[in-house]
């Protein structure tokens, strides 16, 4: 068999000859070399293609491709989530990338670890809302649009910090944990404190300059209130931490701290009070536009008096209401000022935690007053509504005149 | 070259994409030799097996320019492409007159670059006549297998069966192949 396997492999001595394999070599190339075109394709597709054939097939169907198309996938996903994320950084309210660029901040809160931190987080999107607003208001813009997109703005900014202030809350709640944790938290707490103060005065300002558009002032106002609770809060939260755990904390840091929110819940009360004194100045007016008016329609004929006397009645009885009101809200403030005098009997004496709870009351407190007596509104716009109701006073005591022309005519009749 | 190697597939690259005439002509250096052979013991004289040769790698390069599919093994390719060429010849063969016995035997004596010893070229001839005696079943895999030293896999792969069939075609044919040569 050995021997038949030689024999056989002898065999290979079998070869063509020399001058016919030459021969049809170039018989051959002569053929073919009439298709061959030198046509170059993409370099990408080249490379595929050598890329493919140097692989065995089940290689190129169940491993290169599959990690091709993966790639290509996640470059995708990966790629233009990162570039649009990237362009969406820059993009305001309105705008196409904006949705994108609100994701991209809630994604960044949800990856973020610890409720100090994450009510941190909401913070820097609140800082992001107010830049959005100063960027707005100076971006060459149809007007009802720009204040359609800062409204949108403001608005979110309310909605970042009542959702900074629940993660707040969350923390007073939270067990003891290690002293270095402690301290980081209150440390973070702090600094989100310190953000809370910048952004109440970038937030004053803007105020200010939007004065014109009373939605937009009414929204912002309601944030910069969410801003100055998430201050307090946050002095409360220091404050509880400290009293649960021995953390080295510059008590004087703190005193100060507090005293500015007693500070600036004295000014909030003082601008309170302040525009309920305006607003009881307009009403007096208004009282005597209106006795003017029913002086005018009771000096004329009897048959026109009993017309003439409804509307100043219940002009008077609204009056009167709105009075008590404002002698209310007004109690209430002089009471406001008076618990803040304690709280800062209650700071100079230690008792920290007395002082923040007293805030936070003297705040809520503020804050209910200027929401039921609707004082947020600029007087100018108190003065329009009053003009207007001048313009319906003069034509009622038009019309009332001419009513006594028509009857003193027919009484000569 | 080795079989499969990467130059093989970048010559079979360039063949595709650039329809590259001097590509091919390096992998007909390669295989000419072998195909001639191959083909060679099917036929059995030389002038067919010249022309057959000629034709497979003619159709080698047509089916490599024309198919959409992926050329994973050029080598086991070139043969199947020789075996349907002599697979067509037989089923349309011209009973033309075959050269002289006379003339194949100078051209063999040519081919073969004979300058061995006699003892050597005595065998030689005697498998070779042996083997056209066996029956072309038998015959392919054997040639396939001790004369081109092809694995069980490629065998299979170039004939179109499978590899338990190859292996047992190869044992029957061996067995078939030392009866003949018994005699």
């Amino acid at each position: 068999m050995a021997n038949l396997i030689e024999q056989l492999k002898g065999l290979k001595e079998i070869k063509p000859r020399k001058n016919w394999v030459d021969a049809q070599r170039e018989l051959l190339l002569s053929q073919i070399q009439a298709q061959s075109t030198k046509k170059r394709q993409s370099f990408v597709i080249n490379s595929w293609f050598f890329f493919k054939s140097s692989l065995p097939t089940g290689m190129v169907r169940f491993v290169a491709r599959p990690i091709g198309v993966l790639t290509m996938v996640s470059l995708f996903v990966l790629g233009t989530g990162m570039l649009s994320v990237n362009a969406s950084r820059l993009s305001l309210p309105g705008d196409f990338l904006y949705p994108v660029k609100l994701t991209s901040e809630k994604v960044g809160v949800a990856l973020t670890s610890g409720e100090e931190e994450k009510a941190n987080k909401y913070l820097e999107n609140a800082e992001e809302r107010v830049r959005e607003i100063e960027a707005l208001s100076v971006k060459e813009d149809k007007q009802d649009e720009k204040s359609e997109n800062i409204k949108i703005a403001a608005d979110a900014l309310t909605v970042e910090m009542k959702k900074a202030q629940e993660e707040l809350e969350k923390t007073i709640d939270k067990p003891q944990q290690s002293k270095e944790v402690e301290e980081a938290m209150v440390e973070s707490v702090q600094a989100l404190d310190k953000k809370a103060g910048e952004l109440s005065d970038k937030i004053g300002l803007q105020v200010e300059a939007l004065k014109y558009d009373i939605d937009i002032t009414t929204a912002l106002e309601e944030a910069s209130a969410e801003v100055e609770n998430i201050s307090v809060k946050a002095i409360e939260v220091v404050i509880n931490r400290i009293d649960k755990i021995e953390i080295e904390i510059s008590e004087k840091d703190l005193v100060d701290a507090i005293e500015k929110k007693i500070k600036n819940a004295e000014d909030e009360v003082q601008d309170v009070q302040d525009s309920l004194d305006t607003a009881e100045a307009v009403e007096v007016d208004e009282t005597i536009v209106d006795n003017e008016g029913s002086d005018d329609s009771t000096s004329d004929e009897t048959s026109t008096e009993e017309e003439g006397e409804d509307e100043p009645t219940s002009d008077e009885t609204s009056t009167t209401e709105e009075d008590t009101s404002v002698q209310d809200s007004k109690d209430i403030t002089v009471g406001v000022e008076a618990s803040l005098t304690e709280a800062r009997d209650f700071l100079n004496q230690g008792d920290l935690i007395s002082a923040i709870e007293i805030i936070k009351e003297s705040v809520s407190l503020t804050k209910s007053v200027k929401d039921s007596v609707g004082i947020v509104a600029e007087p100018t716009i108190l003065e329009d509504v009053l003009e207007s109701d001048e313009e319906v006073s003069s034509e009622v005591v038009d019309s009332e005149a001419a009513a006594v022309e028509t009857v003193t005519e027919e009484e000569s009749n | 070259m080795k079989k499969h190697s990467l130059q093989e597939k970048f010559l079979i690259y360039k063949v595709r994409q650039h329809k590259d005439a001097d590509a091919y002509g390096k992998l007909y250096d390669y295989y000419v030799d072998r195909i001639f052979r191959f083909v060679f013991f099917k036929v059995g004289t030389q002038e067919e097996a010249e022309d057959l040769t000629s034709e497979a790698f003619l159709k080698t390069w047509e089916y490599i320019n024309k198919t959409n599919k992926k050329i994973d093994n050029f080598n086991a390719l070139i043969y199947r492409v020789a075996r349907n060429v002599v697979i067509d010849y037989y089923r349309t063969r011209r009973k033309d007159v075959p050269a002289t016995d006379e003339e194949q035997m100078l051209r063999i004596q040519d081919q073969r670059d004979i300058e061995q010893e006699v003892n050597v070229e005595f065998e030689i001839k005697s498998v070779e006549k042996h083997l056209t005696q066996l029956k072309e079943t038998y015959r392919e895999v054997i040639i396939l297998r001790y004369i081109e030293e092809f694995s069980i896999t490629e065998i299979a792969e170039i004939t179109a069966k499978n590899k338990a069939n190859v292996r047992v075609l190869l044992h029957r044919g061996l067995t078939a192949l030392k009866e003949i040569a018994k005699k």
